[in-house]
Parts: C-alpha cells; sequence; structure tokens
C-alpha cells in the first residue's frame, strides 16, 4: 500500500499527510530543525508538522536550558534537560495546534514553571527534573491544587477555559 | 443497541450545494466511554471477522484524544492519565481500504469512518453515502461490543469533520489572499502595510439547542503546501462537535445531522460569493 501517513495524536484525518504547513516561523524557505542549537530535545511522542508551536516551545526551552548557573543570584541551576524534555511532552499532549502558549520560566532547581494567566484564571503547572509535576489552577469554578497525575483536572479542558483556544 | 435499529436517515432537504466543492475528506465519528475489556486481540478479531474483507488494511497509530466541548464552570474532571515517559496507553487502530479512500479508526473510546478524495477527478460522495457508511460499520462494532460483552457502548461526542483543500485559481494566487474565498477574514492590509504574506483564521460557534448549548462548530484556515506538487493551498477545516441529543444511538445521528446542516450552512456563511461561484453553489 501507499506510505504510511504522518502519526498524529490528537488529529484524526487521512488527508493531512497531503500537505505541509507553508513558511516558518523565523526562516525563509529553511525548515527550523528541533536540533538547530546542537541540543536536541527528544520528547517520546509524536507531534504534527501543523504544529507551528512546537519551534518557538522548543527555542524557550533551549533559552532556559542554557541559562548560566546562578542566574537568580542565589545559585539557581539552568533548567534541565530531563525537565525540558517532559515539559516538552506535556505540551504536546495537552495543546492542539492552534492553543494559546503559555508563559515558560525556569524553576531554581532546574525544573520549568508553565503559566497561563488571565485576570479571572490562572494555571500554572510546575515540571521538575525528576518526580511528579504539580499544578494550580484558579477559576470561576474555585481552586484546585496538588500533584499532576490521573486524578488532576483535565488540563486540556481548563487550558481551553483560560485561553478560548 | 444496534444502529439500524435506532435512526434512519433524516434526509435533508432545501440545503445548499455545490457542483464543485473543494471536499478533500469528511470524517464522521463518536466518543464513548471506554470500553476496558476491549483488548487489542479482541478488535484483531473483529477486523478478521467482519472488517478485513472491506478494510485489508492495517495500520497502528497513537491514541487519538476526542477534545471535549464543556460549557460550565466548574472544575473538570480528570482528563489524560499523566505518565511521563511512555505513549498514552491505548492504541488507536487503522482499517483502510484496497483503495484507500475508505477508513475506520477504531480505539477504547473513539469510533470513526472518513471518507478521503484519494485522486483530483474523484467526485465527493455527498453526506448521504457517508452516514450510511459510518451506519453500517458502527452497527457491526456495537453489534461485536454487545456479542462479546465489552459494552455497553456509552456515547458522549458525536463530530462531523469536512476538511476541504482550496487550491490557486481565479480567486486566489498569494497566501495573503485568504479574504478572497473567506469571509471570516480581513484584508489584512492598511494604509501602511502591504498584503500580508499570509494568513490563518480560527473561529468557533456555539451549536444551541432551545437555547442550550450542545456543541460547536470550529472552522480553521491554515496556508500549506501541497505534497508532490509543492503547490499552494489554504486547508480550510470545518468540524462540529456535541453530545448526543437523545439517549441511544438516536441521538448520535440527530446530532450528526445537525453538525452536517452547521458545517454545510456555516460553509456558505464564511464564504465569499465570488467562491460560490467557482464552486457551484446551488440553493
Amino acid at each position: 500500500m501507499a506510505s504510511a501517513p504522518v502519526v498524529r495524536p490528537t488529529r484524526n484525518v487521512l488527508s493531512d499527510n497531503e500537505w505541509r504547513p507553508a513558511g516558518g516561523a523565523s526562516t525563509l524557505g529553511v525548515p527550523a530543525m528541533l536540533s538547530s542549537r546542537n541540543v536536541q530535545l527528544s520528547a517520546r511522542a509524536f507531534w504534527p508538522r501543523s504544529w507551528f508551536w512546537i519551534d518557538r516551545i522548543t527555542d524557550r526551552l533551549l533559552d532556559l536550558m542554557h541559562l548560566p548557573t546562578g542566574w537568580d543570584s542565589y545559585g539557581a541551576r539552568a533548567v534541565k534537560r530531563e525537565a525540558a524534555d517532559r515539559t516538552l511532552q506535556l505540551l504536546i499532549n495537552v495543546l492542539d495546534e492552534w492553543s494559546a502558549l503559555p508563559d515558560l520560566l525556569a524553576t531554581s532547581d532546574g525544573g520549568v514553571l508553565l503559566e497561563w494567566f488571565t485576570p479571572d484564571q490562572e494555571l500554572r503547572i510546575d515540571v521538575p527534573a525528576t518526580g511528579t509535576p504539580t499544578m494550580f489552577y484558579r477559576g470561576p469554578g474555585g481552586t484546585w491544587e496538588g500533584d499532576l497525575d490521573e486524578g488532576s483536572p483535565d488540563v486540556r479542558e481548563l487550558v481551553f477555559r483560560i485561553t478560548g483556544s | 443497541m444496534h444502529a439500524s435499529r435506532s435512526s434512519r436517515s433524516a434526509r435533508s432537504v432545501n440545503f445548499p450545494t455545490f457542483e464543485r466543492p473543494p471536499v478533500t475528506e469528511v470524517v464522521v465519528g463518536l466518543s464513548f466511554r471506554t470500553l476496558d475489556k476491549l483488548t487489542v486481540p479482541l478488535i484483531g478479531e473483529l477486523w478478521n471477522k467482519s472488517l478485513k474483507e472491506h478494510f485489508p488494511n492495517v495500520e497502528e497509530h497513537p491514541t487519538y484524544e476526542p477534545p471535549a466541548e464543556q460549557f460550565d464552570t466548574s472544575i473538570p474532571g480528570p482528563g489524560l492519565a499523566w505518565q511521563f515517559g511512555i505513549l498514552p496507553s491505548l492504541p488507536r487502530l487503522w482499517f483502510l481500504n484496497e483503495v484507500g479512500d475508505e477508513l475506520l479508526q477504531v480505539q477504547r473510546n473513539w469510533f470513526s469512518c472518513n471518507w478521503r478524495r484519494v485522486s483530483p477527478k474523484a467526485e465527493y460522495g455527498r453526506w448521504q453515502p457517508r452516514r450510511d457508511a459510518f451506519q453500517r460499520w458502527l452497527d457491526v462494532f456495537i453489534g461485536f461490543v454487545e456479542d462479546n460483552k465489552i459494552g455497553p457502548l456509552t456515547p458522549i461526542q458525536a463530530e462531523v469533520t469536512y476538511v476541504n483543500h482550496v487550491r490557486p485559481s481565479d480567486l486566489w494566487t498569494q497566501h495573503g489572499q485568504l479574504p478572497r474565498f473567506l469571509r471570516l477574514a480581513g484584508s489584512g492590509a492598511g494604509d501602511f502595510l502591504p498584503e500580508p504574506e499570509q494568513m490563518q483564521v480560527a473561529a468557533q460557534y456555539v451549536i444551541r439547542d432551545q437555547e442550550q448549548p450542545i456543541g460547536r462548530l470550529h472552522v480553521t484556515a491554515q496556508p500549506g503546501i501541497e505534497a508532490g506538487t509543492n503547490d499552494r493551498i489554504f486547508v480550510l477545516t470545518l468540524t462540529a462537535r456535541g453530545r448526543p441529543e437523545d439517549d441511544g444511538i438516536a441521538g448520535v445521528y440527530k446530532f450528526l445531522d445537525r453538525g452536517r446542516e452547521w458545517i454545510v450552512k456555516g460553509f456558505v456563511d464564511v464564504t465569499t460569493d465570488a467562491a460560490h461561484r467557482v464552486w457551484g453553489l446551488h440553493g
């Protein structure tokens, strides 16, 4: 049979393998590469070519991985590669191609803090290099705080509510 | 409950139709409560017994997580299972026919029937054949679930998706000219700014039944490059997704018919008169 369709975890159409997005976010005619800065993130998931935000998130994570030691004046480390990998994997799982992106911040222990924020709602997810990520949500329905695990509120739904996308 | 006993097609009247619609793919799908007992070997048995003849080719794909249309403001329940470091544990199997224009997707909480245009000359088979195909194969699936006591199948959301590949024509030649066929997009140019290099648009509409929200219509337009030819295209996708309108499978078909109506009439609303002429609008 014909070549296998592109594997896309959150899409369900066949014809996605018949086209690719036009243009690159930061280059003219040269596809942006995840490995463009000699560091390759390795989220264990597939993502579709049509997700423009992958490059932006990857660039931001690579920036955080290259922070100088002591960037907070108190001896903080740069973001660890494991935390960056897990962050990318998490976002691939929860965001769609049109989703609003979170702010990504480094934490002093080498982890990544993800923040979606509006005046009425906020969602923060702390992704450490090892151990269970934690989550905080504040919105019209109340607040929720705890480990991000199988019992947590649906992050996709919360992101949709906060950002409308 | 078998679909054929619970639902008959609601034939549409007074729907706008196009002589040359740019439809590339149609997806008719259903998400349902996870069938924990539906193991991969059982899906294999389903294929071997009932699907293999029509769908001889099989592919394994990562799980599709059907987006949930929510309207309340309470904190939602659990979503994805958070297992860092491994792929989602539920496989999704694709069953393709020999030509490659029909696909069934089966996983523990998702069933869909896709039709894809495989050659430029292939004619879009219209809604009724797509609906009938979905009903036929869902009926087979539900029968298997019941016969093997791995059900009941409890519907959560139904969805219809139309993917349109809009190719360059008299309407547009550059990716900044989306407004020439899509009303949703403004011109983008101003006193200072030139025509955009490229444009993309996303919009969503609430589908209501007697004032109560029951689903959404999502419309996206994205610039793309066609594989093989490297021609510019726009991919205009309309998805109607929502909860069944009655108990059982009959409510699923009721929403699917409504969703298709929203897509067809919505397509007319969001596209321009010039595009209607190119695609041969009637009605």
